[in-house]
């Protein structure tokens, strides 16, 4: 995948491109960075196969599907078809705070500047930002506003549990 | 009334300079239109038909005089002098440059105010009724909650891409002010009977091209769960609401096709996950958000007052007036007073800057400074001394806005239409005009309290289905038609009107609606309302009425 960006704690750096590839659909010899949609890995890990611990969600994916395998998994992706299409942010939430899940959570496809910061707060710690984008640019848009009310994956209290006002 | 604290002003200032780099992308390129389209949206930025609108909220329809003033300031630096106010509580203008649009953020922003959400697939602002915190029958002040709401939502991360807008109103009064029932998630806000306060949660409401009332999805939520039980819905319709097809996309539309019993179990599956942690409300913080919201020093008053009485006996003009628009008030000697926006002298909603001034001139001397929105597009001063009622009367006269029209056939509620708007289909206020031009004030008095809407699309602007006559203009090989409906009615017995036939011609339509209240007075027993009357008669006698020898 190309135009990555990554926090890890608290840091942001920009990869221009990293080893792993987004499969389209599962196929025969699988290569070690391949990336299967999460049906189709659903269905390898239930055949009892030993797959790549990441997965891709589509938009209209369940992520509540990967319940008892979550454990399995320390790459997930998430697709943004449309960054008008704002389904990914709950699937972030539901993977952290449902599912509890720990790993990289990478945002792809229509990933743009002016949403990072939201995706950050549902818990987005990877992005890689639509291509012909600059990801240089684009890590303008992870801080976002100092101040949010609600809480959020990566800040649980809201705002009145958090400060005296 | 709310007055932002430090954080409050940090985030509103900190998304005006975000604005501001955003416009500047949109300008030198860097951000395609398809890009920008739901950033400015959420700044409250539309793209008319003749120039960019922007919607400003007012938060549960609440202004001080000095955030009134600003208004104007805005209306005659960056529009033509007037603004518009809505049926959801906000204010528009019609003619913005795109590139002033940071400046007119920035001056929001200096009298506590912002655009945010105004537009856009996400929680926008939340409404309650204008006679809020003054009125007699209320059990406890909306504004409360609406003001803790609209924090909750305000560039809440998850919901900000939703299938569709997404609209809360509130109310806690014995009459629902606030067309609580037409709301995406209405909330009826009471106390049981150890005084605690619950909420009786509905979901599924919205007009437009499928219009349906909301639906009891719980009864006794208690007062701290109501931000998670929020969150709860949002979550079910961000997932689950349909994308394909924008007039599929109102979470009415997932309630219906799940139906109730099963949008109901996802909701409180969903919730039974998360209530009890860190979105439930602390005393805390609704003691400090109530704290802002206390009655005003009222001064011990007379229920009655001479001078008040005399005016009243010896002017019948004034006389006039009070009858319609002087309301009751919780405290003795004071009175809530509504202010008509209407024809003949007024376009519906629109204020110019100068009444807009005289407004807060009169909040500032006889009413605590203190102005709200209603629904019906007028303006209320809550809190006036009956002895100063007839001074207010005379500056109201003195720039057009003392008619005696309130709850009449000429307070007619009104969306812009094809004068302003790119969704109309037809034209608003030129045909409003002439069907309130139908009536003399006499033959105004005679009907009594009606509400009659008009939209000039199916997108429902100005809640047409609600009304007791609603008005939706069509577009016929060229030609505005209006279809009518009669029946609708707002409040606890809102209902959603029926269609009485084939549209008719823009002539043809003050001949007809003036058919359809004759028609009720025909019918009326005694002191029955409209809607009163209808009920009784049913559609028949309207139809019938309407059509005959109308030529339609």
């Amino acid at each position: 995948m190309k135009n990555i960006i990554r926090i890890q704690s608290n840091e942001v750096a920009v990869v221009k491109a990293d080893n792993w590839i987004i499969s389209e659909e599962d196929h025969d010899a699988l290569g070690s960075c391949e990336i299967l949609p999460m049906k189709a890995w659903l269905a390898r890990i239930k055949q009892g196969d030993d797959v790549n611990p990441a997965l891709w969600i589509d938009v209209d994916d369940d992520a509540m599907e990967l319940q008892d395998v979550i454990e399995k998994l320390s790459f997930i992706c998430v697709f943004f078809e449309d960054f008008k299409d704002g389904r990914g942010y709950s699937t972030a939430y539901l993977l952290r705070k449902r599912l509890n899940y720990q790993g990289e959570l990478r945002a792809f496809g229509d990933v743009l500047r002016d949403q990072l910061s939201l995706m950050r707060q549902c818990g987005f710690d990877s992005f890689a930002i639509k291509e012909g984008k600059d990801p240089y640019d684009a890590t303008k848009g992870i801080k976002g506003l100092s101040v949010t009310y609600s809480g959020s994956v990566s800040q649980p209290n809201p705002l009145y549990r958090r400060v005296r006002r | 009334m709310y007055r932002y604290d430090e954080y409050d002003r940090a985030l509103v200032n900190e998304r005006v300079e975000e604005f501001r780099d955003q416009v500047a992308r949109r300008m030198n390129g860097e951000l395609t239109e398809d890009e920008f389209l739901p950033l400015r949206l959420q700044n409250g930025l539309y793209l008319q038909k003749h120039a960019y609108m922007m919607r400003v909220a007012i938060p549960y329809g609440a202004l001080s005089s000095d955030q009134m003033r600003g208004l104007a300031v805005i209306a005659n630096k960056f529009d033509r002098g007037y603004g518009h106010f809505t049926t959801r509580q906000n204010i528009q203008f019609n003619w913005i440059e795109l590139a002033d649009t940071p400046d007119i953020l920035a001056h929001l922003a200096s009298i506590d105010m912002h655009a945010i959400q105004t537009s856009g697939n996400c929680v926008r602002n939340v409404t309650t009724e204008a006679y809020a915190g003054v009125a007699p029958d209320e059990e406890y002040d909306p504004r409360i909650f609406a003001e803790i709401i609209r924090q909750w939502a305000t560039v809440n991360p998850e919901f900000l891409f939703l299938p569709r807008k997404f609209k809360i109103a509130v109310s806690s009064s014995q009459e629902d002010r606030a067309a609580v029932r037409m709301h995406d998630i209405g909330l009826y806000l009471y106390r049981d009977k150890e005084e605690t306060l619950r909420f009786q949660v509905m979901v599924g409401g919205g007009l437009g091209r499928t219009p349906f009332l909301n639906k009891a999805v719980k009864d006794d939520l208690h007062w701290s769960e109501v931000l998670s039980y929020i969150e709860a819905v949002l979550r079910v319709f961000n997932r689950y609401g349909r994308r394909d097809n924008k007039y599929k996309a109102r979470i009415k539309i997932l309630v219906n096709s799940l139906g109730i019993g099963d949008f109901r179990e996802e909701v409180e599956a969903e919730w039974r996950q998360i209530r009890g942690s860190f979105s439930t409300l602390t005393e805390d913080e609704l003691s400090r958000v109530a704290s802002q919201f206390l009655s005003p020093l009222y001064s011990t008053l007379d229920d009655a007052n001479l001078e008040y009485g005399h005016h009243v006996t010896s002017n019948s003009e004034f006389a006039a007036w009070v009858s319609r628009s002087v309301k009751p008030h919780k405290v003795k000697g004071y009175a809530s007073v509504a202010i008509s926006t209407k024809f003949p002298t007024n376009t519906p909603g629109d204020l110019t800057a100068e009444q807009m001034q005289c407004i807060a001139d009169l909040a500032d001397a006889y009413g605590f400074r203190v102005i709200r929105i209603t629904h019906e597009q007028n303006l209320v001063l809550p809190d006036i001394p009956k002895e100063y009622l007839f001074n207010v009367w005379e500056s109201l006269c003195e720039v057009g806005l003392a008619l005696p029209n309130v709850g009449l056939v000429s307070d007619m509620i009104v969306c812009p239409g094809a004068s302003y708007c790119n969704l109309a289909t037809a034209h608003s206020f030129p045909v409003a005009k002439k069907v309130a031009a139908a009536y003399s004030i006499e033959e105004q008095l005679e009907v009594g309290d009606i509400s009659i809407n008009l939209s000039g699309c199916i997108n429902a602007c100005a809640h047409h289905h609600i009304g007791n006559i609603g008005i939706l203009g069509l577009n016929k090989s060229g030609e505005d038609y209006y279809q009518i409906t009669v029946g609708g009615a707002q409040g606890k017995d809102s209902q959603i009107g029926k269609v009485i036939g084939p549209a008719v011609s823009e002539e043809l339509l003050p001949v007809v609606v003036k058919k359809i209240t004759n028609a009720y007075l025909a019918n009326r027993n005694d002191k029955e309302t409209f809607h009163e009357t209808f009920l009784r008669i049913g559609l028949e006698p309207f139809k019938l009425a309407a059509y005959e020898s109308a030529g339609a």
